[in-house]
């Protein structure tokens, strides 16, 4: 797997267009779908996800071949969409954008408890947010999720908990979560 | 169990939830006993469970457009021939600013005014710059008050001394003029002892004659030395004035 990662590295930092459309095709689903879940915009998780194979393309050769090339393309990804974030704070919202978002359907599910799961991810801080799509929809390790963001896994591991938790405690405020008898499965 | 414990074996469980490993959970006989007892650990589990079943609804998000691969590679590659460019427009800038920076300095070398010493250990020192204002020499406007006025003091002290020293030169001249105008005037002429009071006859008019001359040589030596020590208040008074402005 890194080999064949090393090898696709390699001839994109010798310019093969076909290498770097490779390349683009398999990671973009991931990187577009994290995007996603992290802005719960489309448009801006589009612009974001350019960006992130921009960068990609830009730091290749620093990309050290030992280690997995996916790890660092999410960490990427992470990284810009919490620029991207701070940046749209910083910088003031044109009427019609703010409309926008607002009709705007945040994500292309149709139950109501997606989408309450989904609201209860905007309320979360960025990089709970990043840690928890990485682990429960990209199916990443934590291993990996660490790598990706350069944390140790204990930081990872504190993150996930503390999202998990916002997040059933959102579902349950919500009213999605059943009074349940002591009936298990 | 207790709660803690069950706090940890939920973080398990859900650990064990990632995609791929579907429909494989189960509740260890222990948990289920404590949820049977504990309704908050209940409730918890339950929300766990749909966050769980919520997250299998989630769907990924679809890629907008199916050439969206080769627009980026476009981009991609247009930002390298930008980089690029830029890279070379940078490196050309500082090439040109090192050139120039050193033609300064070869220029600068070569067209110094002025001779150069060498200090003996290699190194041309350059020579200072003749002063052309006279006044900055005496007293250099980086100089305190404290620092000119000792100098300005001692120069006044010795033009004094100067002056002085030659009215005195001169006056000496002058007797001694006198006296050998004496003795040329009256070889033979024997002055009586000091303290007598009386002198020869001979030599009265003599005597009144030396001292005519010598009350008409102190009194044109008189103008001159008035003419000095006016020039001397003078000056005083001109350097007086003079430093006071400067230091206001």
């Amino acid at each position: 797997m890194t080999d064949a990662d090393g090898l696709l590295v390699k001839r994109c930092l010798h310019g093969e267009t076909m290498a770097m459309q490779a390349l683009v095709e398999r990671f973009h689903p991931e990187v577009f779908g994290l995007c996603v879940r992290i802005l719960h915009h489309r448009q801006d998780a589009e612009d974001v996800a350019q960006e992130v194979f921009l960068r990609i393309f830009r730091s290749l050769k620093r990309w050290d071949s030992k280690r997995p090339l996916r790890p660092w393309v999410m960490g990427i990804t992470v990284n810009r969409c919490r620029t991207w974030i701070g940046q749209k704070r910083r910088r003031p919202e044109p009427v019609d954008y703010v409309e926008e978002i607002a009709t705007t359907t945040p994500v292309d599910d149709g139950s109501e408890l997606a989408r309450e799961i989904q609201a209860a991810l905007e309320g979360l801080r960025v990089e709970y947010r990043g840690v928890f799509v990485l682990f429960h929809e990209q199916g990443m390790p934590y291993e990996e999720i660490a790598q990706a963001l350069r944390k140790p896994v204990g930081t990872v591991k504190t993150w996930l908990h503390r999202a998990r938790l916002e997040i059933m405690d959102h579902l349950r405020r919500r009213g999605m979560v059943a009074e349940v008898e002591h009936e298990m499965p | 169990m207790k709660c803690l414990d069950i706090k940890i074996w939920l973080q398990n469980w859900l650990d064990g939830q990632a995609p791929g490993a579907d429909g494989q959970r189960t509740v260890e006989p222990a948990a289920q006993a404590h949820f049977r007892q504990c309704k908050a650990c209940r409730e918890q589990f339950a929300a766990a469970q749909r966050m769980v079943e919520g997250m299998k609804l989630f769907s990924r998000p679809t890629s907008p457009a199916r050439d969206l691969s080769r627009s980026i590679v476009a981009k991609a590659l247009q930002d390298r021939v930008e980089r690029r460019l830029k890279f070379q427009r940078r490196l050309r800038l500082t090439v040109a600013l090192a050139a120039s920076i050193l033609i300064m300095v070869i220029a600068g070398y070569i067209f110094e005014p002025g001779p150069k010493k060498d200090n003996g250990n290699g190194v041309v020192a350059k020579q200072e710059a003749p002063a052309t204002d006279p006044r900055k020499q005496e007293a250099p406007p980086e100089k305190s008050k404290e620092d000119s006025t000792p100098a300005l003091a001692k120069a006044l002290d010795e033009a004094k001394g100067t002056m002085a020293a030659l009215t005195g030169k001169l006056t000496d001249q002058t007797r001694e003029s006198a006296k050998r105008l004496i003795t040329a005037a009256t070889p033979t002429l024997e002055l009586p002892p000091m303290g007598t009071g009386i002198l020869p006859e001979e030599s009265i008019d003599a005597t009144a004659s030396v001292l005519k001359a010598g009350q008409e040589i102190s009194d044109g030596i008189q103008p001159v030395t008035r003419s000095a020590r006016r020039a001397m208040d003078f000056f005083l008074r001109e350097m007086s004035t003079f430093e006071v402005a400067k230091v206001e």
